[in-house]
């Protein structure tokens, strides 16, 4: 007879974490399905091993760290998939491998997990195939984002207005990004301006600036987040590459976001 | 007029108790009780005596700005801080209690004030007003108890809204509403229209939660607190009765809904009614709810049983079933943000909430912890069904 006690409110809204995270896979599926078309066999393996590995390295570290497991979520399925499609498509395979579990070891569980991470883990990875890896960057300029004509760039967007549409994402990061990226470009200008260089600028914009716990919380402290990560991302690029760019410029962001949600904390004033 | 900051569009869910919209009038149960303490700590002084024999809309207890009168006719028994009645015989009502009383129109606004206090009208301090509103808006999902009421006796509102101009000596009648009650609106229009009362308008907000919320609606209507009287609709009708029909504050307009209630309905409640009896009125449970709500869903208190009564600022009484409170396991946060956005006053319940988990409390409070108004709008949107509410509250109870 007794009915259940808990606090207000007594309704909730239907999101949960895991639609959060599988949302965005199903975000980059069009994507991931254009390149495959495109590049074939070469591509698959490239996603099934980072996808993988990822997934194995979330279990592995959160055993290690005695976490209860939480591959439900999605979330390394995400950081893996976007990892992958900034990969050249000659990369050994290992390679690939080792990058995605240190991404996701070092880059997120580390640090406690879901949540906790002050890095984006896809971007974590990269930089470290980066800085060990000759031949990662050697064969960096070529990702295997861009490789599709202009198909996956159309993808990008539709995965990408697809998660605006559905409040994943907040609109104003990518406007932010591109925008200043592309802005700084034009006073400093690039090497080049294809196509393929528009893709990876794009994912930055919708998929990599936006991972939840990386970002700042306050807008004020996101716009800015998301214009200063463009500005880096065309600056640096001058100098290191496309990839270089975007990855480095977003990562120096993270770093900064809890700053910025702290410059741009509020002052109330009493409402009663 | 401004609009609301991060309010919700929240599932109405009123049709079960809008069709039809008119509040049954069910037999009156066989007994009332009235809590002798109240939620603030105030503690309420009965007039009445073990044994004594009472009719309807007699007072029987009285607090510093109010007084509570009886519900029922019959005979009244003392119980550890509450008072009961158990009714008697046949149902007796004071003499004068509904006879129209003579020349209500010309009373001062001392005696106005004086006769809302003694029929149990709860009234503030202040002697005078600029605006006085009359809060129309109910946006919680289940609750329609204010709907009815405008929709069944619309005049009657309006000129209680008069009335309280007259005894607050203001100068400017508003009727909030929120969008979804456009028909009302139309309704208080024409009737406002016909008798040209210059000073009385309506104004129609968009239909998001919390926008009923007092200090909101202010903010939204662009009034000072200090100089605007809110009054929600059930309470300006008791005001009208309480002066114009010398009928005390006994009886209010309850939705009872739910998916778990058989027949979901609008019923005049006696002041003090038991949930279990009000359950009864509308046919009992389909099935046994998961959670039994006194108030709406978003505000209102769960009750672990059947066993407490109805009082005046009761507008709900919900039994809702699993599926909709869905009681799910708690994840870590993931910034999402979700929260910030929907907060009505501009906090962060994402930050605070971390912060108290760690226990800085100092950390909370800049970010905005005892600013907080209660709506539950965070703890709605969050993806990991973090209790945000709830440890927002504990803070601030620290």
């Amino acid at each position: 007879m007794p009915f259940s006690l808990s606090p207000t409110p007594h309704l909730r809204a239907e999101s949960t974490v895991p639609g959060f995270f599988w949302t965005v896979v199903l975000a980059l599926l069009p994507i991931v399905l254009v390149l495959h078309v495109r590049s074939g066999l070469e591509a698959l393996r490239i996603f099934t091993v980072v996808s993988a590995s990822a997934a194995a390295g979330e279990f592995l570290f959160r055993k290690i760290l005695n976490q209860p497991n939480r591959l439900y979520d999605g979330s390394a399925l995400a950081t893996g998939l976007l990892f992958a499609l900034l990969l050249p498509p000659g990369l050994p395979l290992w390679m690939a491998a080792l990058g995605a579990l240190f991404g996701i070891g070092m880059g997120k569980e580390i640090f406690g997990g879901l949540g906790q991470n002050p890095f984006n883990p896809t971007l974590v990875g990269i930089a470290f195939l980066w800085i060990s890896f000759p031949v990662f960057r050697e064969s960096s300029a070529t990702p295997m984002l861009g490789q599709a004509g202009g198909w996956d760039l159309a993808a990008i967007f539709l995965g990408g207005f697809f998660l605006v549409l559905k409040r994943i994402i907040p609109w104003e990061m990518p406007l932010g990004y591109a925008g200043s990226f592309f802005l700084v470009s034009c006073l400093t200008p690039l090497a080049s301006f294809e196509i393929s260089t528009w893709s990876v600028i794009f994912l930055g914009a919708f998929f990599l600036t936006t991972d939840p716990s990386t970002m700042p919380l306050l807008k004020p402290a996101r716009r800015s987040f998301a214009i200063a990560a463009g500005m880096s991302g065309a600056l640096i690029s001058r100098g290191g590459g496309l990839l270089l760019g975007v990855v480095h410029g977003i990562l120096i962001l993270n770093a900064l976001a809890p700053l910025l949600d702290q410059f741009f904390k509020p002052r109330f004033k009493k409402l009663r | 007029m401004k609009p609301l900051k991060g309010g919700l569009r929240l599932e109405g869910k009123k049709e079960a108790t809008l069709t039809p919209w008119s509040s049954v009038r069910p037999e009156p149960p066989r007994r009332v009780r009235f809590p002798l303490v109240l939620n603030s700590g105030e503690s309420i002084r009965p007039l009445v005596e073990e044994g004594r024999k009472v009719c309807v809309g007699e007072p029987i207890a009285e607090t510093a700005h109010s007084k509570i009168h009886a519900s029922l006719s019959g005979k009244v028994t003392l119980l550890k801080e509450t008072i009961e009645i158990q009714a008697e015989g046949r149902e007796e009502m004071l003499p004068e209690a509904g006879k129209e009383r003579a020349h209500w129109e010309a009373l001062s606004p001392e005696a106005i004030r004086e006769i809302l206090k003694d029929s149990g009208v709860e009234i503030p301090s202040p002697e005078k007003f600029e605006t006085i509103i009359l809060n129309g808006c109910e946006s919680e999902p289940y609750v329609t108890s204010a709907h009815s009421l405008m929709m069944s006796h619309p005049l009657e509102i309006l000129r209680a809204g008069e009335i309280l101009l007259r005894a607050f000596q203001a100068e400017e009648l508003i009727l909030a509403l929120e969008e979804d009650k456009e028909e009302i609106a139309e309704l208080f229009k024409s009737k406002i229209f016909f008798h040209s009362w210059s000073h009385a308008k309506v104004e129609v907000l968009p239909a998001r939660y919390p926008q009923d919320d007092e200090r909101l609606l202010l903010e939204s209507l662009e009034r000072l607190p200090s100089k605007t009287l809110v009054v929600d609709v059930a309470r300006s009708f008791a005001a009208y009765e309480a002066v114009v029909l010398q009928k005390p504050f006994y009886e209010r307009v309850v939705t009872v809904a739910g998916e778990c209630v058989a027949q979901p309905r609008n019923f005049w409640i006696r002041i003090g009614t038991l949930a279990e009896d009000a359950i009864k009125y509308a046919r009992g449970f389909l099935r046994q709810p998961e959670r039994l709500i006194w108030g709406g869903p978003m505000r209102g208190r769960a009750r672990e049983s059947l066993e407490f009564p109805l009082l005046k600022e009761t507008p709900a009484l919900l039994g809702l079933p699993r599926e909709v409170t869905k009681p799910e396991s708690v994840e870590p946060c993931i910034r999402c943000g979700r929260c910030l956005e929907s907060c009505p006053v501009s906090l962060s319940p994402a930050m605070i909430t971390l912060a108290i988990e760690k226990e800085l409390f100092e950390a909370a409070e800049e970010y905005g912890a005892s600013l907080c108004i209660g709506c539950g709008n965070c703890s709605y949107v969050c993806p990991a069904k973090r209790p945000l509410l709830e440890l927002i509250q504990y803070a601030n109870a620290l």
